[in-house]
């Protein structure tokens, strides 16, 4: 029997990116939350280190054995047999994979809410990728853009705005959507490399920019500045200058005491009522593991901010009376039109020599980044391409030493040891440079999740199944950008150019899908508001309710529905748990 | 020794042996890598058996430019399949143990960054440091502390 707790007003499952954000204005609302998280807090100046073998060659910061046990399955049609795919980008920690990723802080484009109106509008609804169930999202970029305002200012991002109310600034990115205000801290700092490649890129006729980023440009939050060691790749931040929800939202949560943290809280199910028909199937908490003993959380109200896989995989496994086929999956639709982005780890990538030092071993990844977005999106006519959307560019610094040495020599030596491989690594370890390249990215009929037949996790619990396929669409966007990105490596006086095979398909840190947000209940799960077309006081926060990936990463459009999710929940918190 | 082999010592300065790779190995089979040992040790005495049929004795007791022989033979000749895999564990561990932090018992005194001019893992950096004209002052401290 589940040991019973005192009842809360609302329980949030996950205290990462989304539900570390989530709880801030809730507790601000006074509403009594408890925050139920697998990991435990992490300690910046122990596990936090400028250290390649502790963060990259072992990721002592991005892995952890409760991840490894729960990793999904994957395969790559839906009759494959699906086979572990590795170490799953899912965290356990208070702050989650907020603590370790680049802090790239992006708002979605307008275009991308509404994808499927506006391909129609410009070219005609054959350009629509074949077999694909993308639809326009419920809700507008204009009415998520309070919620971005909020994010950034709560969480911390630094940038420079493109588009303040429809004023274009070209030290900005010209093709964002209208802001109704500069970033809350300038961007971080330039370096010699990033002024260069700005150079080149205006030489082509580009529009350079410097990437937001949730890292203190200049003391705020209580947190100094970025020390730009070169370490921000799946690393923790030492100076807590990275603005994980561990050191932004949740510290302001905690401040209000209305947040009870339960760390190391394995959530296993979330418990609808009993007599689901006559409660309109309505939450009644949720059940979690702690040392080996069950516990019951009552709450009127439950947030789910767990990883895609696992919002996904808690929905099948809690199933009950009033939903037999697992939570809010009534009309079949939890798991479906999920996708993962059509990045790095879909194969897209460029990379190139240059004939000198460029001297980025320091720096802080993608933040420390420069951003060419003309070739993302809708930005440029795709008349008789073959494909929709595009992708970003961006160039970076960080760059480690082990990398560094082990990467490839170009066929300038005839081997990767000895004498002449040292003396070339020598003068051109630091001569490399590479680019992260983002697609545009859509679910598809051919890509889901479900329940593992097989696969179980320590409990006995079925792990999440991916199914995913090469797309053709998001393929040639990938291609096209690539030669885009070496024609800006060559304008760059690059010697030595090389491409990717952006194939994929494969397990990306990027998931969206699964509970996608919509109006229509027959093809979404969630509605505009992120809450259960089925079960009126259960709201899914992450990647999970997106139905367009855009061209860019996903954390700060994560954070912005995850606080208008919890404001919405607040706001109507009679109608929605009365 | 493999690893001497594979970053030798030259004009250029220390190689892998000098920067403390074969120390790293050893400490960190006894430790993360333990898991990892009955492999390496099956790797070695494969090594040795291959060096004995080509060269006629085992891999340790063989002249430098024999053992390079050895290793061309793998590497560039296409030798026995299962040293090639091999090899490139015992390459993946040496470049852990030169330019790796020190804390793991290579890559003494930072020594191994002087081998690519990695600048080295300081703390917080300034713009100075990532100008393109001129290289920072290196920083041989391990980010665990003093050593």
């Amino acid at each position: 029997m589940a040991i019973p707790l005192k009842p809360v007003d609302v329980a949030v499952v996950g205290l990462g990116a989304a539900g570390g954000v989530a709880v801030l204005p809730l507790c601000r609302a006074g509403l009594k939350v408890a925050g139920i998280e697998a990991g435990t807090w992490m300690d910046p100046h122990k596990d936090f280190k400028a250290d390649e073998i502790h963060n990259n060659t072992r990721g002592m910061i991005t892995t952890g054995n409760k991840i490894r046990r729960e990793a999904p399955t994957i395969r790559n049609s839906p009759t494959g047999q699906a086979r572990r795919g590795g170490p799953s980008p899912m965290m356990n920690a208070i702050g989650g994979t907020s603590i370790h990723y680049h802090a790239q802080s992006w708002r979605l484009k307008p275009w991308d809410f509404k994808t499927v109106s506006e391909v129609t509008k410009r070219y005609g609804k054959s350009y629509i990728p074949q077999g694909s169930t993308v639809e326009d999202w419920p809700i507008s970029y204009d009415e998520l853009e309070p919620y971005y305002d909020i994010a950034e200012i709560e969480v911390g991002v630094s940038g420079k705005a493109g588009n303040i109310k429809g004023k274009i600034d070209k030290e900005g990115n010209i093709f964002e959507g209208p802001r109704q205000r500069e970033y809350p801290m300038p961007h971080l700092r330039t370096c010699d490399y990033l002024e260069h490649m700005k150079k080149a890129a205006r030489s082509l006729g580009w529009n350079p920019f410097h990437s937001p980023a949730a890292i203190n440009s200049v003391p705020y939050n209580g947190h100094g500045a970025c020390g730009y060691h070169g370490y921000c790749d799946r690393g923790g931040c030492h100076l807590e200058a990275k603005n994980s929800t561990c050191f932004s939202t949740i510290p302001k949560a905690q401040a209000t005491k209305n947040l009870t943290i339960f760390d190391r809280a394995q959530v296993t199910r979330i418990v609808a009522n009993a007599n689901g028909a006559d409660a309109n199937g309505k939450m009644t908490g949720v059940s979690y593991i702690f040392d080996g003993l069950e516990y019951f959380q009552p709450a009127k109200a439950v947030l789910v901010g767990s990883y895609t896989y696992e919002n996904v995989r808690l929905l099948l496994l809690s199933k009950s009376k009033a939903y037999p086929n697992g939570l809010g999956n009534n009309k079949g639709q939890v798991g479906k039109h999920y996708f993962g982005h059509w990045d790095a780890q879909a194969g897209a990538s460029a990379s190139a020599l240059f004939p000198m030092d460029l001297n980025v071993w320091y720096g802080a990844i993608l933040s420390q980044g420069v951003v060419i977005d003309e070739w993302a999106d809708d930005s440029f006519d795709h008349s008789g391409l073959g494909f929709i959307g595009g992708a970003s560019m961006t160039v970076n610094t960080e760059k480690h030493p082990i990398a560094a040495a082990s990467g490839s020599t170009w066929g300038q030596v005839p081997r990767n040891w000895g004498s002449d491989w040292k003396k070339w690594i020598h003068q051109n370890a630091g001569r490399s440079a590479s680019a992260y390249i983002q697609a545009n990215s859509f679910p598809y009929e051919t890509t889901f999740l479900d329940l593992d037949p097989e696969a179980k996790d320590p409990l006995g619990d079925a792990v999440i199944r991916v199914t995913t396929m090469t797309r053709e669409n998001e393929r040639r966007a990938a291609m096209y950008a690539q030669d885009k990105m070496v024609e800006w490596f060559r304008a760059a006086g690059a010697i030595m150019t090389t491409k990717g095979n952006p194939n994929g398909p494969n397990l990306s840190t990027h998931t969206y899908g699964g509970t996608r947000m919509g109006n229509n209940p027959d093809t979404s799960v969630v509605d505009r508001w992120g809450f259960s077309h089925e079960a009126p006081n259960l709201g899914m926060l992450g990647g999970s309710v997106f139905g367009t990936s855009g061209a860019r990463n996903p954390t700060l459009t994560i954070q912005a529905l995850a606080w208008r999710t919890a404001e919405h929940l607040a706001k109507n918190w009679k109608s929605i748990t009365g | 020794m493999l690893v001497d082999r594979i970053i030798p010592a030259d004009e250029l300065g220390p190689g892998a042996l000098e920067c403390g790779a074969a120390n790293y190995i050893d400490i960190q089979m006894a430790d993360y890598l333990a898991p990892q040992k009955d492999a390496w040790v099956a790797g070695l005495a494969a090594l040795d058996a291959f060096a004995m049929e080509t060269q006629g004795a085992a891999f340790a007791d063989l002249s430098a430019e024999k053992r390079d022989a050895v290793l061309l033979r793998i590497t560039d000749n296409g030798g026995a399949q299962n040293l090639q895999a091999f090899f490139n564990t015992a390459r993946t561990y040496t470049m852990q143990g030169t330019f790796g932090d020190p804390h793991y018992g290579g890559n003494i005194n930072g020594k191994g960054w002087d081998i690519i001019r990695y600048p080295g893992p300081r703390p917080a950096t300034s713009p100075e440091m990532q100008r393109m004209d001129r290289e920072a002052e290196p920083y041989r401290k391990s980010a665990w502390g003093n050593q």
